[in-house]
């Protein structure tokens, strides 16, 4: 009988071929929107996430305590080389560098502009951050003298690579001021607007020199290995160089904004579905509402003929089942042919910012298999929960009242 | 004495319109022996097709009972009244009787796959039936394929092919000119004739009237006349 059922149902949802093709169309656009979505997102989050790590924070950082609430200059790292070395050798950690952090001043002819310094160790600094890499004019500093400056800041101040410019900071210990001349070694562009804006990157001992902060550190930035998602793993991975004088925090605390507008995004993928299934259910319960209504005559006649209220109501159920199927394998086709260029070649979001982040590069949809399965799974329980409904009315019906309805 | 296969008992059935209370049968008794060739007659509004709901086991009345074959339908929960439909009773309708999906060998294998009979015994009694109402060329043609008087054979074929004790026939001939309803006329008198089912008919149509063995009146929800020939 189940056969028989099936075939009717096939049959059935095919009699009114305008009707099912706009409602299968509408789940198969549906569920293509999601997957598409569901990609588009796991490849913002991945850009994201490069870039919060990769443009500055690291995967972690170490600083003496009160002095990110501070900023004071004397609160260096205590035993920060010998630290870093310990650090450094950790399981999980792929590289530390430490930095010197101060503000300052840079000026040449009548143009000045504040900016916040970082010294950097050189090498170090490449297997942390990719300034390297985002180079818009000359090259990463490479001696003493040499400075990097954002884009938009060396645009502001008219300095080309190669310029001399002059850095003036406050000596930490006395407060005096200090002078020092600095060649523009490049250009970078980050995406990040207050590195581009305001900060200047130069070699760290040259700025311990002007600090007079000999072997000083306010902070350590770690690369590690695997997952970046969850602060957990992170702290786990350094805790064994937990002190009472330093304060250790992933980069989900460095930057809260970004980590919650993640872990927000599950939220807004869930209205998302949400709404999208709410319009969907609306035209599944339309078209069956639309067909039990033309068809009243029709469950008469079956009914009279013997067919029991449940067997009418399987019928009706199978209807909406297969309904939802044909909806679904045309949304999974038209999904992954949709999603497939773009995580090949990739969206141009041409500098759109989202949660403080500008993309300013190609983001790559990632296909999410589970996700994608899981959404299928959904608009499939949907339409036959929408039919189960349609399904119980229908066995309800009382056959001498339908067989009035010719 | 012939048992009947058929027995109303002071059959009540009122309904609700608008306020008011309408008595479509109020109070009829009646008796259909097996094999009878029954015309149920009488203007509309008079109970015909309220009486053929009630003793198909499509519809509840208000008072009295039906018994079919020694069964009282009041007795019958939904499913078992199904069961007996689908067993007993075979119904041919005014007009749209078949299911549009399938075609003719199917829609008249229909009631005999609710019956859980198997394949090939299905297919031969729906192939031996439709040859019987001269269909047997047109079994894989849907029912928009076929013209209306070729559809209505196919429901008398659909009605006998589960071999029911009755065959209640709701104005099978309204929708047809009058050389098909004849032939379909024909059809099924043959079939009471060489088969013995019992058919029982509810008509405006003179013409089952003349042909009927027994032709009861309703008028007003109670039987006026019964006449048997």
């Amino acid at each position: 009988m189940w056969k028989r059922t099936l075939q009717m149902a096939w049959r059935n949802i095919w009699r009114n071929r305008r009707r099912t093709l706009i409602t299968s169309s509408s789940i198969a656009l549906g569920l293509a929107a999601m997957i598409v979505y569901l990609g588009l997102f796991a490849g913002m989050n991945k850009r994201m996430l490069e870039i919060v790590t990769r443009s500055n924070y690291g995967a972690a950082q170490i600083h003496a305590i009160d002095y990110r609430s501070t900023r004071r200059l004397d609160l260096v790292i205590p035993d920060g080389i010998a630290l870093l070395d310990r650090a450094a050798a950790l399981p999980g950690v792929e590289a530390v560098a430490p930095r010197l952090l101060a503000t300052g001043l840079l000026a040449i002819g009548d143009r000045s502009a504040g900016v916040d310094l970082f010294g950097i160790d050189l090498v170090r600094e490449r297997t942390i951050t990719d300034w390297h890499e985002r180079l818009v004019a000359g090259h990463y500093p490479e001696s003493a003298n040499e400075v990097l400056l954002g884009d938009e800041l060396a645009d502001k101040l008219e300095l080309e690579p190669g310029d001399k410019v002059v850095l003036t900071v406050a000596d930490a210990p006395s407060g005096e001021m200090r002078n020092r001349l600095l060649r523009l070694a490049g250009t970078m562009y980050t995406g990040n607007p207050s590195l581009d804006k305001g900060s200047a990157i130069l070699g760290i001992d040259t700025l311990r020199g002007d600090l007079g902060l000999p072997d000083g550190m306010h902070e350590i930035v770690f690369s590690l290995e695997g997952l970046l998602k969850d602060p957990e793993p992170i702290r786990a991975a350094l805790a064994s160089l937990a002190s009472p004088s330093l304060e250790i925090l992933p980069w989900q605390e460095l930057n809260s904004g970004v980590y919650n507008m993640i872990r927000m995004q599950a939220l807004y993928l869930g209205i998302t579905v949400l709404i999208i299934f709410s319009i969907i259910a609306i035209g599944i319960v339309n078209t069956l509402a639309m067909s039990l209504a033309e068809r009243r005559y029709e469950f008469g006649v079956l009914r009279a003929l013997g067919t029991t209220p449940r067997s009418l109501a399987a019928l009706i159920f199978t209807e909406a089942a297969s309904l939802g199927i044909v909806g679904t394998v045309l949304g999974l086709i038209a999904g992954l042919l949709i999603h497939w260029p773009m995580a090949v070649q990739g969206l141009n979001l041409g500098g759109f910012q989202y949660a403080g982040v500008t993309f300013e590069s190609r983001i790559f949809c990632i296909y999410q298999p589970g996700g994608t399965a899981l959404i299928a799974l959904l608009f499939i329980i949907l339409t036959i929960m929408v039919g189960l409904g349609t399904a119980i009315r229908a066995g309800l019906i009382r056959p001498a009242e339908a067989l009035r309805h010719y | 004495m012939t048992q009947p296969v058929v027995n109303v008992n002071n059959l009540e059935r009122f309904y609700e319109m608008k306020g008011e209370t309408v008595k479509a049968l109020n109070g009829v008794d009646l008796s259909i022996d097996r094999g009878e060739f029954m015309a149920l007659a009488g203007p509309s509004g008079s109970g015909k097709s309220t009486m053929l709901n009630l003793i198909g086991g499509l519809d509840y009345p208000t008072t009295g009972n039906v018994v079919i074959d020694g069964r009282d339908l009041q007795e019958l929960s939904g499913r078992e009244l199904a069961e007996l439909r689908r067993d007993r009773i075979g119904f041919v309708f005014q007009a749209y009787n078949l299911v549009p999906v399938l075609t003719a060998e199917e829609n008249v294998e229909y009631v005999m796959l609710l019956q859980g009979r198997a394949k090939k015994e299905r297919h031969e009694r729906a192939m031996e039936i439709l040859g019987d109402v001269g269909l047997a060329d047109m079994a894989d043609r849907r029912p928009t394929e076929l013209s209306g008087g070729q559809q209505q054979r196919v429901a008398v074929a659909r009605a006998i092919a589960a071999e029911p004790a009755i065959v209640l026939a709701d104005e099978p001939t309204a929708n047809l000119d009058s050389a098909s309803g004849e032939s379909l006329l024909d059809l099924m008198a043959e079939l009471n004739r060489l088969r013995g089912v019992t058919f029982i008919f509810s008509t405006h149509d003179t013409m089952i009237m003349e042909r009927a063995s027994r032709l009861v009146s309703l008028r007003d929800g109670r039987i006026a006349g019964d006449e048997k020939r």
